[in-house]
C-alpha cells in the first residue's frame, strides 16, 4: 500500500497547492478585479470566469494522480495482490473525497469571515446557482461519470472490451433509447427510470471493475452485479411505498407531502378530491404549478379556482390550461381571471400570460363579438387574441378595426397584435 | 535465496465467445527451469500465460502456486511472479530511475548490481519515461526490471520478437543464468529456433490441448529424423507419420518421425539423420497442416 501511494501519489502535495493557489488567485481576480479600473464589460467577464474557477477548483482534486488506473495490467496479481490494489484504490478515493470537502469547507468559512464582500460576489455573478445543488452535482458526477470514466479510460489502454457489444445489439439499444425519448407520454413513471438508471448503472459500474481489478470470474461477476443492482433498487421500492404512506398521512403538513407528491409524481396514491383541493389551496406558487400538473384534470375548473386565490398560482394555472377548453370552460375561465384581477388590481402585465392559453381555444364570431363587448381587458384581449387564431386575416383585421376605438392602450400597443396588424 | 515455486495447474478451461481455447488442461510447471511454450499462432498460449499470471479467470479448474489458488483476491505471492507482456506500459510522469526507487520496497531481493550491468550493456538511459522509448527498448526495461527483482515466476509472453537479434541474444542468456540460480521461466515466443539451447521443458499446444509435455532432453526419444537423398525413393518416405521437416543444402529431403510409429532400428541406416529433432522440427510435426 506504502508503494503504491509513493508511485501514484508522488507529488499529490503539489498539486494540491497548485489547487490552492489558483482558488487564492481566482478569489483574489474576484474580489479586486472590479475596482482595479477595468471597464464594466471586462470586469463583469473577469470576475465571473474567477468566480467559476473559484467554485470549480476543488474538484479539480479528482483529475490530478489518476495514473493508477492505467498501470493496473502490470500491477494486478504480480507485485501486488487484488486485495491490495482495490484498497489502495478505495483509500485513495477516499482522501481525494475528504480533501475535495475540506476546500469547500474552507469557502463555507471564508464566507462566514467576511459575508459583506463574498455574497453579493457570488450572488451577482451566479445568480441562480444553487451552492448546495452545485456541490451534489459534483459529488454524484464524480460517484456516476467520472470515476467510471477513468476505470473505462484505462480499460481502453488495456485495449479489451468491457462489453461485448455486437451491432444488432447496440441496435436494439438506440432502438430502445428512442422509443422511450420519442413517445409521447412517458412509458414508465420518472422515478422508475431513475432506478432503472440506479441499477443499470451500479450493473456496469461493477462489471467495469471487475473488468480492470479482475475480483470474480465474469461470469460470478454477472450474478454479483445483479444482485447488486436489485440491492441497490429494492430500497428505493421500499422508499415509494414510505413515500405513499406519508402522502395519505395527515400527521405530515401540508407543504411536506406537496413535495413528495411532486416526487412521486404519477406514482401518488389516490387522494380525494378535497385533499387535492387543500394541498393546491396551501402550497406555495411553485408547489401548486406542479400539483396541477399532476392532479389537475381529476378536478372541475370551480375546485381549481377555489384552490387559486392568488396572482401567482393565476399565473400558472392560466399556464397550465394552455389547451383547447370548450366555450363554456373558456368563460368560466375568463371571467374568474377577472375576478381575480380586480380583486389584487392587476394589470396588463398580468393579461400578457393568458397568450398560449387563447391561442389554443376554438370559437366563432358572435362569441368573439361577445367577448370583446365586455369592457374588462382580459376579456378584450382573448378576444382579439382567439381571433387572430379563428378569423382569416382580413376578417381579423377588420374585426380589430371594428372594435378599435373601445380598446385600452395597453391591448392596442401588444406586440402580438402589432405584429399581426403589420403581417 | 531464490525459494522454488511450484505451478500446479488442475483441469484449465477457458473459453472466448463460446469457443473453447484451452480445454481441461492439467500439467505442472517444473520449478527451476526453462520451460517453452509452442503452438499455433491463436492456439492459446497467451491466453494459458494469462491465466498463469492471474490477469485471467478460467471458466473451470484452477491454478495453484505453492498450493495457493492463483486467482483468490489475497494470493500471498503476487511479488513472486512477474509477467512480461507487449502490453506493459508504464504510465508515469517520472522517469525509470525514479520508478525503480519507489519500487524497491517492494522488490526486496532487488539485485542493483546486475540491473547496473544490464543498463550499461544495453545502454538504457534510465532518466527518461518510459513513454520516450521504442517498443523493442521498452520491453528491455521491462526485461531487465524483471530479472533483477529476483521474482520467483517469470511468465514471458512473445516479447523477444520486438527485440534486435543481439538484445534476443543477450536477454536468453542472462534468463538461462536466472534458471541456473533456481528461477522459474516459461516463455513463448515464435522464433523458435533461438531458444532451442535454453529449454528444458517443452510444452506444445493443439486444438484447446496439450499434445506434447516433455524435458528437452526426452525429445530425441521422442520423434527422430531421417533423410532422403536427392533422386531416392523408398516406401518408407510415403508413410503418413513421417513428416517433411524441410529441404537441406545438399538438395536431400529432411522428414521428421514420432518414434511411436516407426521404430529407429527398422530403417535403413543411410536414411537415418544422425542430427537430434529440434524445437522447428517438433513445431513442423504438428503444425504440418498450417504449410496446406
Amino acid at each position: 500500500m506504502k508503494t503504491l501511494f509513493k508511485i501514484f501519489f508522488k507529488d499529490f502535495h503539489f498539486n494540491v497547492l497548485k489547487i490552492l493557489l489558483l482558488m487564492i488567485t481566482s478569489f483574489v481576480i474576484a474580489l479586486y478585479a472590479p475596482s482595479i479600473g477595468l471597464s464594466p464589460q471586462i470586469s463583469t467577464i473577469v470576475t465571473t470566469l474567477s468566480v467559476i474557477v473559484l467554485i470549480f477548483s476543488p474538484s479539480l482534486l479528482l483529475f490530478v494522480n489518476t495514473k493508477f488506473y492505467s498501470n493496473v495490467p502490470w500491477l494486478l496479481n504480480q507485485n501486488f495482490n487484488r486485495t491490495e490494489l482495490l484498497k489502495f484504490f478505495l483509500l485513495s478515493q477516499f482522501i481525494r473525497f475528504i480533501l475535495m470537502n475540506f476546500l469547500y469547507l474552507c469557502y463555507t468559512f471564508i464566507i462566514f469571515l467576511i459575508p459583506t464582500k463574498i455574497e453579493p460576489l457570488f450572488d451577482s455573478h451566479i445568480t441562480a446557482m444553487d451552492y448546495y445543488y452545485l456541490y451534489f452535482v459534483l459529488v454524484g458526477g464524480w460517484i456516476f461519470f467520472l470515476l467510471p470514466m477513468h476505470v473505462k479510460y484505462a480499460n481502453q489502454l488495456q485495449s479489451q472490451k468491457i462489453l461485448k457489444l455486437d451491432s444488432s445489439n447496440v441496435f436494439i439499444i438506440l432502438a430502445l433509447i428512442s422509443f422511450v425519448i420519442t413517445s409521447k407520454e412517458p412509458v414508465l413513471p420518472d422515478l422508475y427510470y431513475l432506478m432503472l438508471f440506479l441499477g443499470s448503472w451500479a450493473f456496469f459500474v461493477t462489471q467495469m471493475f471487475n473488468f480492470h481489478f479482475k475480483l470474480f470470474p465474469e461470469k460470478k461477476m454477472k450474478i454479483y452485479s445483479l444482485i447488486i443492482s436489485i440491492i441497490i433498487i429494492l430500497p428505493a421500492f421500499g422508499g415509494i411505498e414510505v413515500l405513499k404512506n406519508i402522502v395519505l398521512d395527515p400527521r405530515y403538513s401540508t407543504l411536506e407531502r406537496a413535495d413528495i407528491i411532486i416526487g412521486l409524481d404519477e406514482l401518488t396514491p389516490n387522494l380525494e378530491k378535497k385533499e387535492k383541493i387543500n394541498l393546491l389551496l396551501n402550497s406555495t406558487p411553485s408547489t401548486y404549478r406542479s400539483l396541477l400538473k399532476i392532479f389537475g384534470n381529476d378536478l372541475t375548473l370551480e375546485e381549481i379556482f377555489s384552490a387559486t386565490l392568488n396572482p401567482r398560482k393565476a399565473q400558472h394555472f392560466i399556464n397550465y390550461a394552455s389547451r383547447p377548453y370548450s366555450l363554456e370552460d373558456v368563460s368560466k375561465i375568463i371571467h374568474f381571471m377577472t375576478i381575480l384581477k380586480k380583486k389584487y388590481s392587476l394589470g396588463y402585465d398580468f393579461d400578457r400570460y393568458s397568450y398560449s392559453f387563447f391561442n389554443q381555444q376554438e370559437c366563432d364570431r358572435p362569441y368573439l363579438e361577445s367577448l370583446i363587448a365586455n369592457p374588462e381587458s382580459f376579456s378584450q384581449l382573448g378576444a382579439i387574441y382567439m381571433a387572430h387564431k379563428n378569423l382569416k386575416k382580413e376578417e381579423f383585421i377588420s374585426f380589430y378595426q371594428a372594435h378599435v376605438e373601445s380598446l385600452s392602450p395597453s391591448i392596442k400597443a401588444d406586440e402580438h397584435i402589432q405584429k399581426w396588424l403589420k403581417n | 535465496m531464490i525459494k522454488n515455486k511450484e505451478i500446479i495447474i488442475n483441469n484449465l478451461t477457458k473459453t472466448y465467445n463460446k469457443k473453447t481455447i484451452l480445454n481441461d488442461l492439467s500439467f505442472k510447471i517444473r520449478p527451476g527451469k526453462f520451460t517453452t511454450l509452442l503452438g499455433a499462432n491463436g492456439s492459446g498460449k497467451s491466453t494459458l500465460l494469462n491465466l498463469l499470471s492471474g490477469q485471467v479467470f478460467p471458466d473451470g479448474g484452477e491454478v495453484l502456486v505453492n498450493n495457493e489458488s492463483l486467482h483468490q483476491l489475497n494470493f500471498p505471492f503476487a511479488k513472486d511472479i512477474f509477467f512480461i507482456h507487449e502490453k506493459i506500459d508504464y504510465d508515469f510522469d517520472f522517469n525509470i530511475r525514479t520508478f525503480i526507487d519507489l519500487m524497491l520496497e517492494r522488490w526486496p531481493n532487488w539485485n542493483s548490481t546486475l540491473f547496473d550491468q544490464m543498463q550499461k550493456e544495453r545502454k538504457i538511459d534510465l532518466d527518461k519515461k518510459f513513454q520516450e522509448f521504442s517498443r523493442g527498448q521498452k520491453m528491455q526495461i521491462v526485461l531487465m526490471i524483471a530479472i533483477a527483482s529476483q521474482a520467483s515466476i517469470l511468465l514471458i509472453d512473445e516479447v523477444t520478437s520486438v527485440i534486435d537479434v543481439y538484445g534476443r541474444k543477450y536477454f536468453l542468456d542472462l534468463l538461462e543464468k536466472q534458471v541456473k540460480s533456481g528461477r522459474t521461466v516459461v516463455m513463448t515466443t515464435n522464433i523458435i529456433n533461438e531458444l532451442e539451447f535454453y529449454t528444458d521443458h517443452l510444452i506444445v499446444l493443439k486444438d484447446s490441448n496439450i499434445v506434447l509435455n516433455q524435458p528437452s532432453t526426452e525429445i530425441p526419444n521422442v520423434f527422430f529424423k531421417i533423410r532422403q537423398p536427392p533422386g531416392v525413393t523408398h516406401p518408407l518416405f510415403q508413410n503418413p507419420a513421417c513428416i517433411w521437416a524441410g529441404i537441406n543444402s545438399d538438395r536431400s529431403v529432411s522428414y521428421i518421425v514420432p518414434a511411436n510409429s516407426i521404430r529407429a532400428d527398422s530403417i535403413p541406416t543411410e536414411f537415418l539423420d544422425r542430427r537430434k529433432s529440434s524445437l522447428e522440427d517438433v513445431f513442423i510435426y504438428f503444425f504440418t497442416s498450417l504449410l496446406d
